[in-house]
């Protein structure tokens, strides 16, 4: 794939990831920039479909451009935190022990992560590690649950995309 | 693909469009604004809570302050209380309506008390000097020298006008224990008058309070610790949405050389029927009231009547609550603030 | 179902269980204690718990309409209840011993007990 196609691709990634990450601070589940992680699933199509290079790209400014519309310096700490976490540990199971995982299974990794990453954040931001344990157990529940669905919609976007001609096209 | 990207895209802009912009809708409420001032011989705050306005609010009650300053100090010479003493056994002295009140006021006091409250006290409180710079203990023969001055019945007011006559030579009055509630009472006047709703005023201690917080919480106004020795520490909390809470006692100013030499505290508010510091066994009295002149008063009263005939007193009259520290540190409190009070202090032992 | 996702769900339930155990665990000094109520990390509340004390229901306005109500008795310390759209500070239950913490991120609001009694004022001011 050349250069400018592969930015494009990535761009359009970045901006669906941006619209998940706004429409997820809709959802009173939590808290202002505590957020279940829906923006993971274009998380995982780049990290499956580019790379992990690429996906830390879509992370961060999906991350930044998120807090800047929508949000504030802690938002933007959260998701980063989060993002980059889960973002991490997706790539360390994809690439390292894709086999004995279904693609469920990474996302879920990667939402508990996410979690777990914005919680430390809060800890610090907040100045004690109670909201860790507080938060914890309800949001890793949350995070199975969003897990499953984000590992679901991925493993369906990425066979859509590898099914068709112009992508694998450009791929090739 | 390109026309249905271009759409996308626009949805996109107007959603973040709305999303940032309900960001930025914040509106701001009431702020706090705070004044501290040096008036009426004491320290002064004003924390209020208000708009844009609020600076400009609190110089009007600025204004008021100094205003009751100059009309009521015994040591500026040419305000009223001036001008009275000057004037006792001469002719009757023309005043301002405000100071017409307040010593109003402190007749009623002095009558319902007794006399135990009474401000024609200034010629002890005068010759004593605790407040001065060279306060001394006076020899007995002097202090009935001037105890004979000492009579509120020899103040006589002319309601139609508006003039305060002292019939004796050598007597004067000292609105001292009255003037600072006055004052707190003006000041919620015109912050009420200003649409200001929660505000807490402290005038040397006398603390007023309107409206309870922002929060919609009692205000938590602490009982002075008699023996902090200068510290500001409270004993106990008391609970007031509107109202004023007062506090007297031998801990406010007395003679410090006397007290480092022998613990015993020469202080401030004397007993009009011996010349001396009141001595009722009391180290201090607090008085909840809705005004902060009625509270002011009383809390001077109470202190120098005493727990038994004081808080009697208290029982009596309408909406005041009081409680009274003993030196052994017990707290006796009237019948209206029983199960209100929050004592803080282990030391401090409340009475059933 | 693959091997490593059934490692994914055991290192889940086992994050929900240190959970609900730190929140338990934590610090568990004696002796005298505070409460320190937190807005957005700024301290908007603390008092001194002590044996014989009135309990205490501390409202927290987190504004815009948001609030937490804090019930401090000397047993313990809960929010009693709040309009946030979690519910987890008010699900979470009591706290009992210092260093333990109730938390209410969507009204950035933390409730938690501290060692000692810090020179505070938990009075707005003082009648002297």
């Amino acid at each position: 794939m050349n250069k400018v196609r592969k930015m494009v691709m990535l761009a359009l990634i970045i901006s669906q990831a941006l619209v998940l990450h706004l429409i997820e601070g809709f959802m009173p589940v939590v808290a202002p920039g505590i957020k279940l992680g829906l923006a993971n699933i274009m998380t995982l199509v780049t990290l499956v479909l580019f790379g992990f290079k690429e996906a830390l790209v879509v992370v961060i400014v999906r991350s930044v451009l998120g807090s800047l519309l929508a949000g504030s310096v802690t938002a933007m700490l959260y998701s980063l935190a989060g993002g980059i976490l889960s973002c991490l540990v997706m790539g360390w199971l994809y690439f390292r022990w894709r086999a004995y995982f279904s693609m469920m299974g990474i996302s879920t990794a990667g939402a508990i992560f996410h979690n777990i990453g914005q919680l430390l954040v809060a800890s610090w931001v907040f100045g004690t590690i109670g909201i860790l344990f507080t938060y914890l157990p309800v949001l890793t529940v949350a995070a199975v649950g969003t897990g499953f669905f984000v590992g679901l919609a991925s493993r369906y976007i990425i066979k859509y995309l590898e099914e068709q001609k112009w992508f694998k096209w450009e791929r090739g | 693909m390109k026309r249905y990207q271009r759409i996308r895209a626009l949805i996109i802009a107007i959603f973040l469009l709305g999303v940032a912009l309900q960001g930025c809708a914040r509106t701001a409420g009431p702020q706090e604004y705070r004044k501290d001032i040096f008036a009426l011989n004491t320290w002064v705050n004003i924390r209020i809570y208000a708009g844009k306005d609020g600076p400009d609010i609190l110089d009007k009650a600025v204004k008021r302050i100094e205003e009751i300053e100059n009309r009521m100090s015994v040591t500026i010479p040419d305000s009223d209380v001036s001008r009275i003493n000057s004037n006792a056994g001469k002719q009757p002295v023309k005043v301002h309506d405000d100071t017409f009140e307040v010593i109003k006021k402190a007749l009623e006091y002095a009558e319902i008390s007794n006399g135990a409250f009474d401000i024609t006290i200034y010629p002890i409180v005068k010759l004593w000097g605790i407040t001065s710079e060279h306060p001394r203990v006076p020899t007995e023969a002097e202090i009935q020298d001037k105890l004979r001055f000492v009579d509120y019945r020899n103040v006589v007011l002319n309601e139609a006008e508006k003039t305060v006559y002292l019939k004796e030579p050598g007597m004067g009055i000292d609105l001292g224990a009255i003037a600072k509630g006055y004052a707190a009472d003006e000041v919620a006047r015109i912050l009420k008058e200003e649409g200001v709703v929660h505000a807490l005023i402290n005038m040397g201690g006398n603390v007023m309070a309107m409206g309870g917080k922002p929060n919609g919480q009692p205000w938590r106004i602490g009982v002075q610790d008699p023996r902090a020795e200068g510290a500001r520490r409270h004993i106990a909390i008391i609970e007031v949405m509107d109202g004023s809470v007062v506090s007297s006692g031998d801990y406010e100013r007395y003679i410090v050389d006397i007290y480092k030499k022998t613990g015993k505290r020469y202080h401030h508010i004397f007993d009009p029927s011996t010349g001396y510091p009141a001595n009722s066994g009391l180290m201090a009295t607090t008085v909840v009231a809705q005004n902060s002149i009625d509270a002011d008063a009383l809390s001077t009263t109470v202190f120098i009547m005493g727990v038994e005939r004081g808080l009697e007193l208290v029982d009596k009259l309408e909406g005041i609550d009081a409680l009274a520290i003993t030196f052994d540190k017990k707290i006796y409190t009237s019948k209206g603030l029983k199960g209100k009070l929050i004592v803080t202090d282990k030391e401090y032992e409340l009475q059933p | 179902m693959k091997v490593g996702d059934l490692i994914v769900y055991i290192f889940a339930v086992a994050l929900i269980m240190v959970g609900l155990l730190g929140m338990y665990a934590m610090g568990t000094q004696g002796g005298d204690k505070s409460v320190v109520v937190e807005l957005d990390g700024q301290e908007v509340y603390s008092c001194r718990v002590y044996k014989g004390m009135a309990p205490v229901e501390f409202r927290v306005d987190a504004g815009n309409g948001q609030y937490n109500i804090v019930l401090i008795t000397y047993e313990e310390v809960k929010i009693k209840e709040a309009n946030c759209p979690d519910q987890v500070c008010v699900k979470s239950g009591p706290i009992r011993h210092a260093g333990q913490a109730i938390v209410c991120l969507p009204h950035r609001v933390v409730v938690k007990i501290t060692a000692g009694h810090e020179e505070t004022p938990d009075v707005d001011d003082i009648a002297s």
